[in-house]
């Protein structure tokens, strides 16, 4: 498609239009109610005021917030970054033995729901009931729990354990890349293998590594879940959560207040995630330069490498195994809390009874599914259109396309949520209190990673192939339907695969956006959580934990036979 | 079967021009070479003859019909013709048959008879066994025979050739140059070929178009590029290594290096002009310095087995020279030097 091309022009032009209506219409509406007096769509008359910024910042919360804020993100960015760099040199560079299974443990980390994660390790370190907490008692001998999940050192803990897999993708790459000559001239230089790995080794990939700290620290700014339920409860706020007490646990509900902190916590997230992409703005051109592809000799950590294994075991015990059992355990218990000898007889099934008879949930899980799969299925086609006009046509304006549909990847939840909520809770369209409302929020919050999966297969697919195809005298539709939907289809797959995995899971938009008639899974898991329902909570995590491992499976089959033909 | 056109074609990218007024006639079934450098501006004149880019302006025909011009532009895929790439663009999720057939698949050509003319393009391209293959299956060779079946199979107007043979190595190359040329004998079809290898171009042409810059340098049989270069740009591109600065001292006489030197001189070069002198260095003679023409010094011996490579310092002047092994010739000694006016060229300067 050219310039002149009418058609294309049409077709972009009503592209630009959906996108940036996605994207940037609640964030007008945001920007609206943060300086407005009246709540979304009340009678009231609304004046424009600077009131609500007054009011948030005159708050007496909220230098302790920033300041939550900030140890957090950067807590757990460090936590993160440190466990996922020495995994990724261990992995990639060194001959630890397990190497095969900490890659695989990895993704299976990767696919955790952090919601799960954060009540298994309330299961395990809550002062009152934490597994954990009470064996050291035990064999210490102690007075006390000496560990508190619901404190800024728990928030950090639970966060950095569960990013950890994406510093190890991000970083990976990097190891992997380094000809390991360079490696083997620091060795002749008569530097240690410790030496080289940290002369030689760790310099090379430190782009990586700094581009997946701010990543990292982006997603610890937006983050929900983890302050939300180790922290409000104890009076530990960091911005997102106190959005959501503005919101949910004030009466009234305070919108403004609400909106004015949500303008701020974007403004500065999409500050980072420029900086970012400024770092980051030469990484496509190395890629490009590095055709060849070397096979790097792993360094021989001599006995060092039964340490380095260890410590692998350690983290993946932490992040998987220890978080999984306790879940096991806490589904066949009808009271979790008190651990001696007769605890196995008091085992029972009744909590998975419970949880398949239990109807908000089975409806909760219903329509997360059927948003997982349409509106999963609804962003990877918006997705491959945007990415699709953005790199295989020369259309003016592909550029500011892309740029917008990338552009939510600095909405943190609660802040779209809230934008969405006073976009649309007067529009009188059957959207606000429908699961309409929903799709349109999960669409639009994760285009960008849709985007981002997608765009390397399209790369990969070369212009020739499609050029190709219409000096052959195939007509856009064919082109599309005949050579570049099949060449697309695992690219296509993956993401799709990838977005059911995050809708199902998704918390602070749901919690804004869902209403008792259109229950999701993450919204009643997290009620059940609030009332402290651990036994039918743990037996609906193992099933939710069976069912992604099942997902998974599946489309790996899927996936290599698509790879395959 | 279409003659082509280009009239007043020009590409530019922004600031950067790619193509400049560049004015080419190709008769029907001709075999026309674009031949250049990298960066000369030949795939992109290639690639507006198929559609795939836009000139900026000018006038595109194809036999009769025009496919680009003022309010005209004809898209690749209604412009019936076909094409190899560099890269072969074979479609991987497709077997060999279905590469080649899709041509008649998107035309909607009943399947009873799309399959003899398969085979038939196929056969021509000596690959019947292999059709049910998959790309991944085909070696280099054998995918860019894949590459020119698709092409030929709907019988194209016209056949677009970019740097088909690059990514081959050497042996294969000419083996693949050879049935071109065959194929070409045989379907009479007009075709456009690019490339930056002056053998490849010599070899299968019946016209060659010398670009440079984005401009049409020169134009004419392989014979006339190759022995008459009309500048020092297709001089140097086809082998004429020594351009040497020189000055018309009179009718068939130039000064070089302070001394005269008999030569065929154009009649558009007046004397006092500045101009080139071209010769190769096949062409060089060196002997005693009694009696030559011109008096030069010895700089540089390299001996590399069938020619040694000379040196010869001429004033200011660097001629590079090719002597028979048997030659003796010693760095730093006096030597006279024999260009024979029949086999030098005079350029413009």
């Amino acid at each position: 498609m050219t310039a002149s091309d009418p058609a294309g022009r049409a077709a972009l032009a009503l592209l630009l239009l959906l996108v940036a209506f996605l994207a940037l219409y609640p964030l007008g509406w945001l920007a609206y109610g943060s300086l407005s007096t009246a709540a979304p769509f009340s009678m009231q008359e609304a004046r424009l005021t600077f009131d609500n910024f007054r009011q948030a910042y005159g708050d007496a919360m909220l230098p302790r917030t920033a300041w939550n804020t900030l140890v957090f993100a950067v807590g757990q960015t460090v936590f993160a970054v440190i466990c996922g760099t020495a995994l990724a040199w261990i992995v990639a560079r060194t001959d630890t033995p397990g190497r095969r299974i900490f890659e695989v443990l990895i993704l299976a980390l990767f696919l955790m729901p952090l919601l799960l994660a954060v009540i298994a390790w309330t299961m395990i370190l809550s002062p009152q009931r934490g597994i954990v907490n009470a064996a050291l008692v035990w064999l210490f001998g102690l007075e006390s729990a000496p560990f508190n999940i619901y404190s800024l050192g728990g928030m950090i803990f639970v966060q950095g354990l569960y990013l950890t897999p994406l510093a190890f993708l991000m970083i990976t790459p990097s190891f992997r890349a380094i000809d390991s000559s360079l490696e083997e001239a620091g060795r002749v230089g008569g530097a240690g293998a410790f030496g080289v790995l940290f002369r030689v080794t760790l310099p090379l990939v430190s782009p990586a590594i700094w581009s997946s700290a701010i990543m990292i620290f982006v997603l610890g700014l937006e983050s929900f879940d983890v302050p939300q339920m180790l922290g409000a409860s104890r009076g530990i706020y960091t911005y997102t959560s106190l959005i959501f007490y503005q919101l949910n646990e004030r009466y009234p509900a305070d919108y403004g207040a609400g909106a004015a902190l949500a303008i701020s916590l974007l403004l500065f997230s999409l500050l980072c995630v420029a900086f970012y992409r400024w770092l980051t703005r030469h990484a496509g051109r190395f890629e490009t330069v590095r055709g060849k592809s070397y096979r790097p000799d792993p360094v021989a950590l001599g006995r060092w490498r039964w340490v380095a294994s260890g410590l692998c075991w350690t983290f993946f015990t932490a992040a998987v195994f220890l978080p999984v059992g306790v879940l096991c355990l806490g589904s066949l218990l009808l009271y979790y809390g008190s651990f001696d000898a007769e605890i196995f007889g008091r085992m029972t099934t009744a909590n998975y009874g419970r949880v398949l008879a239990h109807p908000t949930l089975l409806h909760g899980f219903a329509n997360s599914v059927l948003l997982g799969i349409v509106a999963g299925a609804a962003c990877v086609l918006l997705a491959t259109a945007v990415s699709f006009t953005a790199t295989r046509t020369r259309l003016p304006g592909r550029g500011v396309l892309e740029a917008i549909a990338a552009l939510p990847i600095a909405f943190p939840g609660t802040v779209l949520g809230l934008a969405l909520v006073w976009g649309w809770v007067g529009v009188p369209l059957p959207v606000y209190g429908t699961l309409l409302i929903l799709a349109i929020a999960y669409i639009t919050r994760f285009m960008p990673i849709a985007l981002r999966t997608l765009s390397g297969g399209m790369l990969q697919i070369g212009v020739e192939l499609e050029e190709a195809a219409r000096v052959a005298g195939a007509s856009l539709g064919q082109r599309l339907r005949w050579v570049l939907a099949p060449l697309l289809r695992p690219s296509l797959l993956a993401a799709w695969l990838i977005l059911f995995m995050i809708f199902i899971r998704e918390l602070p938009m749901s919690l804004l956006l869902s209403s008792s008639g259109t229950p999701v899974l993450a919204v009643v898991m997290f009620d059940f959580y609030q009332s402290g329902e651990l036994g039918p909570l743990s037996a609906a995590s193992v099933m939710i934990i069976g069912l992604v491992v099942a997902v998974v499976a599946l489309a790996r089959g899927a996936l290599d036979r698509a790879t395959r033909s | 079967m279409a003659a082509v056109a280009l009239r007043g074609i020009a590409k530019r990218f922004g600031a950067t021009t790619a193509v400049e007024g560049l004015d080419i006639a190709i008769p029907d079934g001709a075999f026309a070479a674009f031949l250049g450098p990298s960066g000369c501006g030949k795939t992109t004149t290639l690639r507006m003859v198929a559609g795939l880019e836009t000139p900026t302006e000018g006038e595109i025909r194809i036999g009769e019909e025009m496919v680009f011009g003022p309010r005209v532009h004809v898209p690749t895929e209604r412009r019936r013709i076909g094409m190899v790439f560099q890269s072969y663009a074979v479609w991987p999720h497709m077997t060999v048959a279905g590469n080649v057939g899709f041509p008649l698949r998107v035309a909607g050509m009943p399947r009873a008879e799309a399959t003899p003319r398969i085979a038939r393009a196929l056969e021509t391209v000596r690959l019947g066994a292999l059709a049910a293959r998959y790309p991944s299956q085909l070696s280099g060779g054998q995918q860019q025979r894949v590459a020119l079946a698709r092409a030929i199979v709907a019988e194209p107007r016209l056949l677009l050739l970019d740097e088909p043979l690059s990514n081959l190595d050497a042996k294969l190359r000419e083996e693949m140059r050879d049935e071109i040329r065959d194929l070409h004998r045989r379907l009479g079809v007009t075709a456009l070929y690019v490339t930056h290898d002056q053998m490849e171009a010599l070899a299968l042409a019946d016209i060659v178009f010398v670009m440079s810059g984005g401009r049409l340098q020169q134009a004419g049989t392989p014979r006339e590029v190759y022995e008459q270069p009309a500048n020092r740009f297709v001089a140097d591109f086809v082998g004429w290594s020594n351009l040497l600065g020189a000055e018309v001292a009179g009718p068939d006489v130039l000064r070089i290096a302070g001394q005269a030197l008999p030569a065929a001189v154009p009649g558009s070069l007046r004397v006092g002009e500045r101009c080139t002198l071209a010769v190769r260095p096949e062409d060089v003679g060196l002997g005693p310095p009694e009696g030559a023409s011109l008096a030069g010094r010895v700089t540089a011996v390299t001996y590399l087995g069938r020619h040694q490579a000379v040196e010869v310092a001429l004033d200011g002047a660097l001629l590079r020279a090719q002597l028979p092994p048997e030659q003796t010739v010693r760095e730093g000694e006096a030597v006279g030097v024999a260009l024979p006016a029949a086999r030098t060229r005079v350029l413009p300067a």
